[in-house]
């Protein structure tokens, strides 16, 4: 009896320790200061901690590209791409402007110090920002211009450089959200669902991040994308690299594998071979804040009246027209992990029509495929007539100066390498991008009806079936296998 | 006819009082950006006084902000004194309070 309580007091013990560990060490007695650069504190980061600064430095945190093991037709291609050299149809490229000019403002996103213009050192560790992803306190903040941290914040007491470099510790759902929260280029710009409202959401708004308080998990980013060696779990579904994937059945599985409990269980599990957990368990997206669904590049300069779209402006001279939308229905697309991607250069067969930025590749033919719902974001953005690819032109310090798309192409043209040929049209574009998060409480999944049974979530038609398959038969039954 | 008048007349004043009872319930809704003047954390931390000078008129407005997230907003200093914001707040006699109240900020 003694012994096993002896086992079960060092097991206990054993198990505290480990979670003290995880939990992240008191950094406050080895980081003295004072500091006046992040540089200054990237350096006391390395006395210990040179290696998770080489692991990072392999990332596409550091690198913003890697190779395109997530593109259909390159998987096998060793040249790397990322937000480096990519193109999109938000603010388009960082790669407009004379030597890279872009990536001073880009940059405020880079983990990393420096990164003004594209000659860069990448190898430079010391220029590492160890402070964006784990500073928990002092209000650490990267300066909108010039990739440094900010002084301005510094000098007015918004923020403590020697608080947030002191208060190290495991990245919290603000630390992820410093950047991505604000994809696009402001708050709840790019992604569906993924807006600083998910700093502190209630249950109803993420079963998994909510509030313990409102009975959520309280979830850190981290718990499903599951990292190692500073390599973050997760496939953006419009970029060309991933380390790893992130699943639900990552803990959603054996014993704890879904509708168990459920009466109609058979039912809903038979549905996991064609229908993505997300597809019944993200019915809406952007639910306490509007999402950016569409932005005409070709209304930029224009002098039009701005309205107002769920609390948000629909027009600004310097961007063109937008559209919003809050608890957005998603559209649905087969996907099989993979995607197609406008790459930059790709040629333009057909202008008149929309040009995919990136779309899931699968089918009702493709049996690893699943439906996954989607923000279908539309939208235009300016083409070289003549060469019949998208242009890549310098916002900030031409477009928004002038106002004049023959300046700002020709300005682009000098960094990203893509010849201006004088003349340029406006063309149709749409983006897929993947509704994975505001992960819904069970109780407000979606139900049969909204698909089956009359329901028009669906477009089956569109998806491959010849209708309601609980009426025309599944997969098997579409008379397409 | 008595007892038609009376009939018309205690309808008259259900609907006017109704009427009166409704405009003292409802709340106006209003929308503004103006930058922060002054920022005043309540000392128990559950609220917080915000002046605005409206970008348009001029005005000083002060908007009562009870929302967990904006507070923690004002408690780490992400938001601060000189900002701008834009803000959706309800009137409600001499008081508004924040629905929704955020920087401008973005690229």
């Amino acid at each position: 009896m003694k012994k096993s309580v002896m086992i079960l007091f060092m097991v206990s013990v054993l198990v505290l320790v480990a979670l003290q560990a995880f939990a992240g060490q008191d950094h406050s007695e080895f980081v003295k200061g004072p500091f006046k650069s992040g540089q200054e504190v990237t350096k006391v980061c390395l006395e210990c901690h040179e290696k998770q600064a080489g692991d990072f430095m392999k990332t596409s945190h550091w690198k913003w590209k890697g190779t395109p093991n997530h593109v259909k037709g390159m998987e096998n291609s060793k040249k790397e791409f990322g937000k480096a050299n990519m193109i999109n149809a938000f603010c388009t490229s960082i790669q407009g402007g004379k030597d890279g000019l872009v990536h001073e403002a880009c940059g405020k996103c880079h983990a990393g110090y420096g990164w003004t213009r594209t000659n860069y050192d990448f190898s430079k560790k010391e220029n590492v920002d160890c402070l964006v992803c784990h500073s928990t306190k002092g209000n650490y903040q990267r300066a909108a211009k010039g990739c440094v941290v900010d002084t301005k914040s510094m000098d007015r007491g918004s923020m403590d450089l020697n608080l947030a470099a002191k208060s190290v510790g495991l990245p919290t759902r603000r630390n992820c959200g410093y950047c991505h929260f604000f994809g696009g280029g402001a708050d709840a710009v790019k992604h569906a669902g993924l807006d600083s409202t998910m700093e502190k959401p209630a249950k109803k708004q993420d079963v998994h991040m909510g509030s313990t308080a409102t009975g959520g998990q309280d979830m850190t980013c981290q718990a499903c994308h599951v990292t190692k060696d500073h390599k973050i779990g997760g496939a953006s579904s419009t970029m060309a690299h991933f380390d790893s994937r992130v699943n639900c059945e990552q803990c959603h599985t054996g014993t704890k594998a879904p509708h168990q409990k459920s009466k109609n269980g058979k039912i809903l599990s038979r549905h996991l071979a064609a229908v993505a957990c997300q597809t019944c368990h993200i019915p809406v997206f952007s639910k306490e804040q509007a999402t950016k669904m569409s932005w005409k590049w070709s209304d930029m300069g224009k002098d039009l009246k701005a309205e107002e779209q769920f609390d948000k402006e629909t027009f600004a001279k310097k961007k063109g027209t937008f559209t919003w939308g809050m608890n957005v229905k998603p559209v649905y697309a087969w996907n099989n992990g993979m995607i197609e991607r406008y790459m930059v250069g790709d040629k333009i067969k057909d202008p008149s029509k929309t040009v995919y930025m990136a779309r899931p590749v699968g089918s009702i033919n493709d049996r690893t495929a699943k439906i996954y719902p989607y923000k279908l974001f539309t939208g235009d953005q300016p083409m070289d007539s003549k060469y019949k690819y998208l242009s890549i032109f310098q916002q900030y310090e031409s477009l928004w100066v002038d106002f004049n798309w023959d300046n700002a192409i020709k300005n682009g043209a000098e960094g990203s390498g893509l010849l201006y040929s004088g003349k340029f049209q406006f063309v149709n574009t749409a983006t897929y991008i993947a509704a994975e998060h505001e992960v819904s409480p069970k109780e407000d999944a979606l139900q049969c009806g909204e698909c089956h049974m009359g329901g028009d979530r669906m477009d089956w038609k569109n998806l491959g079936y010849k209708g309601d398959p609980m009426k025309f038969g599944g997969r098997k039954m579409a008379g397409n296998q | 006819m008595k007892k038609i008048v009376s009939i018309v007349l205690v309808m008259a004043l259900m609907i006017f009082s109704s009427l009166t009872v409704v405009k003292t319930a409802s709340a106006e809704e209003l929308k503004m950006t103006g930058t922060i003047t002054k920022l005043v954390l309540a000392a128990d931390g559950k609220s917080a006084t915000a002046v605005l000078k409206d970008s348009k008129t001029e005005a000083l407005v002060t908007i009562t902000v009870t929302d967990e997230l904006t507070l923690d907003k004002f408690k780490d200093k992400r938001i601060v004194e000189g900002d701008e914001i834009r803000t959706k707040y309800e009137k409600s006699g001499d008081t508004n309070s924040s629905k929704m109240f955020k920087k401008t900020a973005g690229c």
